[in-house]
């Protein structure tokens, strides 16, 4: 028999992960229910995040941080005007339609590590932090630090909860975000989110990309300039060698030729979008 | 505490209270109580199993039935009047916005749902807001036009009641069909 519970505050959460070593947390339901349903994993409660208003929140602090709450869905991102445009567009962007933006949850998205999600890429680009609450306390981890392995991160099978996600402020930093999938409802092959700061004091631009999907776990690669060409892209790609994804949607040959592009054209709207303050 | 969960909610205006374990999705619990909603994927890919919790579009084969505690759900069922059809539903019947049929109850709740919020979309929009829906049958040209055509037809999303108002349905949902 499968109990389930929906709490109204992370310290209850967290009182309930502890006590039941089988419980689950559903955050939006997107990634649990279907292995709930398929049987692929059992548990004895079902702890519903849904009543857990705090967690679904966006504010920003003083210092510009954007304080992201671990239920808030991709619907928020889109609408909510604190929200920085490169996350507004990986929201837009999606698999799943309108149903999934307003049911998928970021905390729920980073938690799992799906390495093909669109968000961790982002989180990592964005040089995001994780705010964990425990048995033993609160935690701070960055977004490079978060994703250990695919489907693997701080909170897999801890009384752990993802308490809310810290994104810091751009000081004029431009973002971009570009993907490659094979069909609409198809999850992503290969993500890139670009990152491009200029400096004044040299006059020059340099960046990173951090590339996603392809890999168990998201990777940065550092520019020398805002302008790489696909070929400089490859050789970067190369020196990180990736462990590529091997499965049914691409090869992992196949990702490693496609990389760069993506990579390409997410550097190149970065530099020129027009929304990208 | 209980495994066994009671959730009431209101289903198509009607006030209707379920038992069933914490993981069971709202999409076999509606199923039990008869309503025409379809599975398809239990995975949240194919759309079939949307309804409107709150008039916004869910793939119910993702919300654990407890979360419903409390709030409206409307599935395809709530949409006519009688014999008078919703005006997406006739739209779809005259602009042959559906072959089999399969995925007909999310197409047509997931077009009740934007033309709510935003009366005279365009083709970009309407494609954009039912992309989490997969037909087999049609190659979505004439469910588009099935939405555009109701565009200046359609009623407001809320649903009139399948059942007497304040009648109370009680059912018990006792396991999860595997897939």
């Amino acid at each position: 028999m499968t109990g389930y519970v929906a709490p109204r505050s992370v310290e209850e959460v967290v009182d309930i992960l502890t006590s039941n070593p089988s419980a689950v947390v559903c955050g939006g339901g997107t990634m649990v229910m279907p292995r709930l349903s398929s049987q692929e994993l059992n548990a004895d409660l079902v702890v519903d995040l849904a009543n857990v208003l705090e967690l679904r929140r966006i504010g920003r602090d003083e210092d510009g941080t954007l304080r992201v709450g671990a239920a808030v869905n991709y619907r928020q991102l889109i609408v909510d005007p604190n929200v920085t445009d490169v996350l507004r567009g990986m929201a837009r962007g999606i698999t799943g339609g309108p149903q999934i933006q307003g049911q998928g949850t970021v905390g729920g998205s980073a938690s799992y590590g799906n390495p093909a999600s669109d968000l961790p890429g982002v989180l990592v680009a964005l040089g995001a932090s994780m705010v964990t609450e425990g048995p033993t306390g609160r935690r701070v981890v960055t977004a490079s630090d978060w994703f250990l392995d695919a489907f693997v991160t701080p909170v897999t099978g801890q009384p752990v909860l993802l308490r809310e996600i810290l994104i810091p402020p751009r000081e004029g930093d431009r973002f971009g975000y570009r993907k490659l999938k094979v069909a609409e409802s198809s999850w992503p092959i290969v993500t890139a989110s670009a990152r491009i700061h200029y400096s004044e004091a040299t006059d020059k631009s340099a960046g990173s990309v951090t590339i996603a999907a392809a890999a168990p776990t998201p990777f940065t690669i550092q520019l020398g300039s805002a302008d790489p060409t696909r070929a400089d892209l490859q050789s970067a790609i190369e020196t990180v060698a990736p462990s590529w994804i091997d499965d049914e949607i691409a090869s992992g040959s196949y990702r490693a030729k496609v990389a760069a592009e993506i990579a390409r054209r997410a550097i190149s709207a970065a530099r020129t979008e027009a929304e990208n303050p | 505490m209980s495994d066994q969960l009671k959730t009431t909610f209101e289903l198509n205006g009607v006030t209707t209270t379920v038992v069933s374990e914490g993981h069971v999705p709202l999409a076999d619990t509606l199923r039990h109580l008869a309503c025409a909603v379809r599975l398809g994927c239990r995975n949240g890919d194919c759309g079939t199993c949307t309804v409107l919790l709150e008039n916004q579009p869910v793939k119910s084969c993702l919300v654990p039935t407890g979360r419903a505690a409390g709030l409206r759900v409307t599935t395809l069922d709530g949409l006519a009047k009688g014999d008078e059809l919703h005006p997406v539903q006739q739209s779809f019947w005259e602009n042959n916005g559906f072959q089999c049929g399969f995925c007909l109850a999310g197409h047509v709740l997931c077009a009740v749902a934007l033309l709510r919020d935003n009366p005279d979309p365009s083709a970009e929009q309407v494609d954009d807001f039912l992309r989490g829906n997969l037909c087999r049958c049609t190659g979505y040209e004439q469910i588009r036009v099935s939405v555009l055509a109701a565009t200046h037809a359609s009623g407001p999303a809320d649903s009139p009641p399948a059942l007497a108002e304040g009648q109370t349905l009680t059912s018990e949902v006792s396991s999860t069909p595997t897939k």
